[in-house]
């Protein structure tokens, strides 16, 4: 009778410490239980940019990352997750894609800007301002790892960079990686679809193109669709198509605001 | 008399010349752009964060691409972005400013619209 009145005071004495809350996030509609509060997620998502880079390249044509920045900026602002800085640049590849780091890190491969006109460009940026929003890298993140090994992560510049701590950190460091390359659920793919609709929307570009969007990368992707750049982290494209198709009309109408 | 329907006259003209100087140019975040002739302003509504200008044209859609590929080419502003087979829809700039000019068929009409 004393030992589960020990683990459930054990355990609210361990929420306490780590910072836990349950917290209304308009993005979702939905009260969450969040253990990884805004700045944790920043400091991860900046321990991991250097493996994130030994991996991908910056663009260094200026024009494109302003257009980014410009049309980014203008979604981040109609994002309903205020309490981080959302960064956006420009990876040089030409694979069709687009990914976010923890902490509101955005990148968009240079193949996928060249074939997206700003409407379509708007949505896809929308759409991972929406996982951003909506906290699914976070919850992610909380649900597959353990918190000690986030919180090595996240502090990875404080404490010490040698010996057995420094190994746990790059496991760490990997191990977020590669939960981030792996892509969302499902559920959290349609939910940022219907953020990436409002966001647009919101911003005054047109949430139509997403639909055009999807098409173009499918018919740019050839054959290997399911296989290849967005879809391969993006997958269902028939449903999300039909599902935008419902969601676009309540935008409109401000039904989801 | 005659002289109070000239006055007249001339006020009514000045007017309506005012009114079409009015949308002969619009001021897209700070540049003033060139509207192509015949546009008829119909909105310029603030969804959100952002500013949207929006015209009629009764020209077919060819046309008034053509006139702005061409306006932005020869006046130092650089198209980004994709072009479209089915009209215009691409990021605009020139010095600090950039913006996004769509021009698209909706109801069987020419619009014209940047949004910054």
């Amino acid at each position: 009778m004393v030992k589960p009145l020990k683990g459930i005071t054990l355990l609210i004495f361990l929420l306490v410490l780590s910072g836990c809350a349950t917290l209304y996030n308009p993005a979702t509609g939905r009260n969450e239980m969040i253990f990884l509060n805004s700045q944790t997620e920043v400091s991860i998502g900046e321990s991991v940019i250097p493996e994130f880079l030994s991996k991908h390249s910056l663009s260094n044509d200026q024009v494109l990352n302003e257009r980014l920045r410009r049309i980014g900026g203008r979604l981040a602002n109609a994002s309903d997750r205020q309490d981080i800085l959302y960064k956006f640049y420009v990876l040089q590849d030409l694979e069709l894609n687009a990914m976010t780091l923890p902490g509101g890190i955005v990148y968009v491969n240079q193949g996928l800007m060249k074939i997206l006109n700003d409407d379509e460009l708007a949505y896809v940026v929308g759409h991972e301002v929406g996982h951003v929003a909506a906290r699914h890298i976070a919850k992610k993140l909380q649900a597959n790892m353990a918190y000690q090994l986030l919180l090595g992560v996240a502090f990875a510049g404080f404490g010490d960079s040698s010996g057995s701590s420094a190994s746990n950190v790059a496991q760490g460091v990997d191990a977020v990686y590669n939960l981030v390359s792996l892509g969302y659920s499902r559920k959290d793919e349609y939910e940022a679809d219907r953020l990436g609709a409002k966001y647009s929307f919101k911003s005054g570009f047109n949430p139509w193109s997403s639909l055009t969007a999807l098409e173009k990368i499918k018919v740019e992707e050839g054959p290997n669709w399911k296989v290849m750049g967005y879809f391969r982290t993006h997958p269902y494209v028939e449903d999300r198509v039909a599902a935008l198709k419902v969601v676009i009309p309540e935008v409109e109408k401000g039904v989801i605001n | 008399m005659n002289s109070k329907i000239v006055f007249i006259v001339v006020v009514l003209v000045l007017i309506a010349a005012s009114i079409v100087y009015a949308v002969e140019s619009v001021n897209v975040s700070g540049v003033n752009l060139a509207l192509i002739e015949g546009a008829v302003h119909s909105g310029n509504t603030g969804i959100g964060n952002a500013s949207v200008e929006t015209f009629t044209i009764s020209k077919p859609l060819a046309e008034v691409v053509a006139f702005y590929s061409v306006y932005f080419k020869n006046n130092g502003f650089l198209i980004i972005g994709g072009e479209d087979s089915s009209g215009f829809n691409a990021s605009v700039k020139k010095d600090s400013s950039m913006f996004t000019v769509k021009i698209f068929v909706e109801n069987g009409k020419t619009i014209l619209q940047f949004v910054w």
